[in-house]
């Protein structure tokens, strides 16, 4: 097809799918938190770099695997971040948005710098889970388990999510303080426990993308550093406004850079720069974005 | 917008005038007391921040991307300075140009979006002009445009003169500071007050809101565009650092503590900032940490910052408050000549080397390796008597920090000498410094055959094998192999290509039947080699040649284990101590290894009590076994202590003579000489199988392990001669 071969076409496919993977459940929860809270959390990146440290000291010191790692860390992750809304983040809802970026971002700075002075900035091996080694030979290329695990696992923690909050009665409380929290308030639900929780659940998404990506990607104290701006493009495409959007906008984006990989490589690393440049053109609310 | 939080009301023009004229007055006289290039350096940001802050303070917009004007203006400058040769008040000028359009284009996208989309947007830009800038061809990719000339201004004065330099740059720092003043105190600063304050209402009013905030913000990038080119010749530098999102963040940093929205808030921020930057240089990542907890901390009770709080305090607006930016001084005068002093008892010389960054294992290890040497010289009496000094300087793994930590242990510290670095660019730019300061300059780890060659000069040294040598040796071990279909892999940046280019050379000329049927380059630090490796197997080699290196090479290794790839072709990798420890019971049986300094095969080698003493010493300071960056660094401080001893005195021409030609005094044993044509070793490489051996259960070493000699395998001397600038002037 075009001169490509099959096999550099559908690998390529499969990192694309991979990086949606980590760029949805990241937006996704990107969104989440900005919904309730009205803040960019510029700390996500750090988040899910101390996921996948998370998944590395229970290995390391508690001797607990990577399954228990994939539940046990992002918990611990989510607490952390409950404590940091509630000591910091909660004094700044009555300033302007911009704040909270800036207090998010110096966060960020300390939380990568201390990991690189305990652990410098050359990656740790996390080893991949005995059962998801391997691979199947699709006959037009070959499937490590493990990625094909990452794909399916992401699919199932934001379809998931979107659930939650689309379709249950905790997700139509949510969305009701979203649009109007003192009404909220006025019939009784504790809103301010709801944004504490909803702060610690958007932080343990990125904890968990943390744990997926350490098998794969080494565990290192800047892993996240780079990929928190890519989100930030993917989340301006999509427009926050909409959950399934943050979804279908993090996959499509990770295919789209994985062709261009194979199609025009220079501009890898810059196509969901120019894809945003362009959507701004077009619709600058983003595409799944409400215009105010 | 509430950002603004410390408004100001307007006083009288006399007292501004007062301000600003004290201002000057002290930044005239401050080179007395300062080291220039640090107040210069200061100058250049407090420009960038008071510019950033026309834009958040008055028109409330937030970019998280200004690093995009700093640095492509620095690209453009040193282009136009370097490549075309304009004097500097034109290339500064194309700079700033060159921002103004970055800037338009930009601001036109970013304005469509307000708030937290803004900021968002504006980061996302920068990082795409960040990656062209990595990939273009004029910026010099990692190396950056080093040795910009600084000129003649008008034709007149010359820049390289360091206090005339520092007076054009308090000049154009002062018509900068000057041109927001006057804009922020125009009806059009008035108007950007009001869109920021009320958008709707100004709207209401008439005015075209989205068109005042372009204008804003294309002033804005050019005059950090005029910072940044300025910059530029000042540093002789511009790279990759000024593009990078740290950059964006460090210019926020500094006016959120000198205060948001103040006229002198920013000029505080900026030299409190690169000051503090200046003394934490040392302590890696803790500088990152301090910033992040600054940040902290002024968003959590210190809005106003600096300027803010004290005009509150003084419940008059000090809006010019200028006078009180006291700064101490980076490196007194004074402690200087104490230093001075003291000299005549102590020699001192300096590793500059990535104690922080991504190359800090490599870095860390030379350190140590130079402090065992040190330490063993003055437990055996000093160097002509002399007590040796070693001060270690962090270059974080960049070039223009490199090149500043060297000039300072060099015009501060007045070292004899200077070691390191890792990172090839950042050994060029250093090499820079060297000639111009005519200090001597070895290298151990970073091993680009230009700095030697094409960029060779009287003070650089090298005592590792360099790309060309490390490509060719492989290449003569392998053509003695049966194979005859090659592939080759390695990291797509200059240091791959060419160690590939010294490879497939070397392998046409001593096996006529070879041919290399493919190369594939993953990018530096990729994790997902699989398109790579199924490219490898497409191609169905017989033998690869890998110079991935570090964690790349674990990385790869692991997946290509995964692809049964090292069962189906013969595979040659950069498999040093560090990796095959690294990789663990990960690492692969059977397949070939080079590096510069295994010490398990030294040890069978050139078995010595020495390298006993070598080994232990090491584990003990830091409980591993030492790589050959130690050792190497180890080599690179006892062959100079070799020189200064045969001439008699540390004063630098004589020690360069007596370099030329000398035998090393070096762990990996005895034979080894520097060429006085190009200053290089005749260094040879390891190359082995990677194998298990019972004396070390936890990683692998090697077997059948030979040393192919650098003498073997160096570029010629017609060849060297041909294109390095003639030696002696």
């Amino acid at each position: 097809m075009l001169g490509i071969a099959p096999q550099a076409l559908f690998g390529q496919l499969l990192i694309g799918l991979i990086n949606g993977s980590f760029y949805a459940i990241l937006s996704l929860g990107l969104a989440v938190i900005f919904g309730l809270l009205n803040i960019i959390n510029f700390t996500h990146g750090a988040q899910y770099m101390m996921g996948a440290f998370g998944a590395w000291f229970l290995l390391q010191y508690a001797g607990l695997g990577y399954w228990w790692a994939l539940l046990v860390a992002p918990l611990l992750v989510g607490l952390i971040g409950v404590v940091l809304e509630r000591v910091m983040l909660k004094r700044l809802y009555h300033l302007d948005h911009l704040y909270g970026l800036l207090l998010t971002f110096g966060l960020a700075l300390i939380i990568q710098g201390l990991f690189r002075n305990q652990f410098g900035s050359s990656g740790l091996p996390y080893a991949m889970p005995a059962e998801l080694r391997g691979g199947f030979n699709l006959g037009f290329m070959f499937l490590p388990t493990y990625r094909a695990w990452v794909v399916v696992c992401s699919l199932l923690v934001c379809l998931g999510t979107w659930y939650v909050i689309e379709r249950t009665r905790l997700g139509s409380y949510l969305r009701a303080a979203t649009e109007n929290p003192t009404l909220v308030r006025a019939f009784g639900i504790n809103v301010p426990r709801m944004i504490t929780l909803t702060y610690g659940f958007g932080v343990a998404l990125a904890a968990l993308a943390g744990v997926l990506a350490a098998p794969i990607y080494q565990v290192n104290p800047l892993m996240g550093a780079d990929l928190i701006i890519v989100v930030f493009a993917v989340v301006v495409i999509g427009g926050m406004g909409s959950i399934m959007g943050s979804i279908v906008t993090g996959f499509a984006l990770g295919v789209i850079e994985g062709l261009t990989k194979v199609f025009y490589p220079e501009a890898s690393n810059t196509v969901i720069f120019v894809i945003m440049a362009l959507v701004l053109l077009v619709k600058p609310a983003g595409l799944f974005g409400r215009a105010h | 917008m509430a950002v603004a939080a410390a408004r100001v009301v307007p006083r009288t023009l006399r007292t501004e005038s007062v301000a600003f004229a004290a201002m000057v007055a002290l930044l005239l006289a401050a080179p007395a007391v300062f080291y220039p290039v640090f107040l210069m350096k200061a100058l250049c940001f407090a420009l960038f921040a008071c510019a950033f802050n026309l834009l958040v303070g008055y028109a409330g917009l937030l970019s998280f991307g200004h690093a995009a004007f700093l640095g492509s203006a620095g690209y453009a400058s040193a282009h136009a300075a370097k490549v075309w040769g304009v004097p500097p008040e034109l290339a500064i000028l194309f700079g700033t140009a060159v921002a103004a359009v970055v800037g338009l284009a930009v601001g036109a996208l970013a304005i469509r979006r307000q708030g937290i989309y803004f900021s968002m947007i504006t980061l996302a830009l920068a990082q795409m002009i960040y990656f062209f800038s990595l990939q273009a061809p004029f910026t010099g990719g990692e190396d950056g445009i080093q040795a910009v000339p600084r000129g003649r201004l008008f034709g007149l004065l010359d820049l390289n003169d360091t206090l005339t330099l520092y007076f054009v740059v308090l000049a154009i720092f002062l018509g900068g500071f000057l041109v927001i003043y006057r804009a922020i105190h125009s009806p059009f600063g008035h108007v950007l007050k009001a869109i920021r304050d009320n958008e709707p209402r100004a709207i209401s009013l008439g005015y075209k809101a989205d068109h005042y905030k372009l204008i804003a913000f294309v002033l804005s990038a050019a005059l950090s565009g005029l910072a940044g080119g300025t910059k530029a010749l000042v540093f002789q530098l511009a790279s990759l650092t000024d593009v990078h999102w740290s950059m964006s963040g460090e210019v926020v940093l500094m006016t959120l503590l000198g205060g948001l929205g103040t006229v002198a808030g920013p000029v505080v921020g900026a030299f409190v900032v690169i000051m503090l930057e200046h003394y934490l240089a040392q302590l890696g990542a803790w500088v990152t940490v301090v910033q992040g907890a600054i940040f902290v901390v002024c968003v959590l009770t210190f809005r106003r910052g600096i300027v803010g709080e004290l005009s509150r305090l003084l419940t008059k607006p000090l809006r010019m408050n200028l006078v009180l930016t006291v700064e101490p001084p980076p490196v007194h005068r004074a402690i200087g000549t104490v230093e001075r002093a003291q000299s005549q008892t102590t020699i001192k010389v300096a590793i500059v080397s990535s104690a922080s960054g991504p190359t800090a294992l490599l870095g860390l290890a030379g350190i140590e390796g130079a402090r065992i040497a040190v330490a063993e010289l003055n437990a055996a009496g000093g160097l002509l008597d002399r007590r040796l000094d070693l001060l270690v300087r962090d270059d974080g793994g960049r070039p223009d920090v490199g090149a500043r930590e060297a000039r300072q242990a060099i015009v501060e510290d007045e070292v004899a000498a200077v070691f390191g670095p890792v990172g090839s660019d950042v050994l060029l730019a250093m090499s820079d410094v060297a000639r111009e300061h005519r200090t001597i300059l070895i290298t151990h780890t970073a091993n680009t055959e230009r700095a030697l060659v094409e960029r060779g000069h009287r003070y650089i040294f090298s005592v590792v094998p360099n790309t060309f040598m490390e490509g060719s040796a492989v290449a003569r071990y392998l053509a003695q192999r049966p194979y005859q279909q090659y592939m080759v892999v390695g990291p797509d940046y200059e240091l791959g290509h060419i160690q590939a280019e010294a490879f497939e050379r070397r392998l046409r000329r001593d096996n006529a039947a070879a041919s290399v049927v493919g190369r594939t380059w993953p990018k530096l630090g990729e994790r997902h080699f699989t398109p790579h490796i199924s490219a490898i197997l497409a191609a169905r080699p017989e033998a690869v040649y890998s110079n991935l290196f570090g964690s790349d090479l674990i990385e790869f290794t692991r997946q290509a284990a995964e692809h049964n790839l090292f069962t189906k072709v013969a595979f040659a990798g950069l498999y040093d101590v560090e990796a095959l420890q690294g990789l663990g019971h990960d690492a692969v049986e059977g397949v070939i290894a080079y590096e510069r300094g295994p010490f398990h095969v030294i040890r069978r080698l050139a078995p010595s009590e020495r390298f006993e003493q070598f080994i232990h010493a090491y584990g003990a300071a830091t409980n591993k076994y030492p790589s050959a960056w130690a050792i190497n660094a180890y080599d690179a401080v006892m062959t100079w202590a070799r020189a200064v001893q045969k001439a008699g005195t540390v004063e630098t021409e004589r020690v360069v003579d007596a370099l030329e030609g000398l035998e090393l005094d070096s762990l990996r044993g005895p034979g080894r000489f520097i060429r006085p044509i190009d200053h290089q070793a005749n260094v040879g490489s390891y190359i082995g199988v990677v194998a298990w051996d019972p004396s070390f259960p936890d990683f692998m070493i090697w077997r059948d392990a030979v040393y192919v000699p650098g003498d073997e395998v160096w570029r010629p001397e017609a060849e060297v001669l041909a294109v390095r600038p003639a030696p002696k002037a």
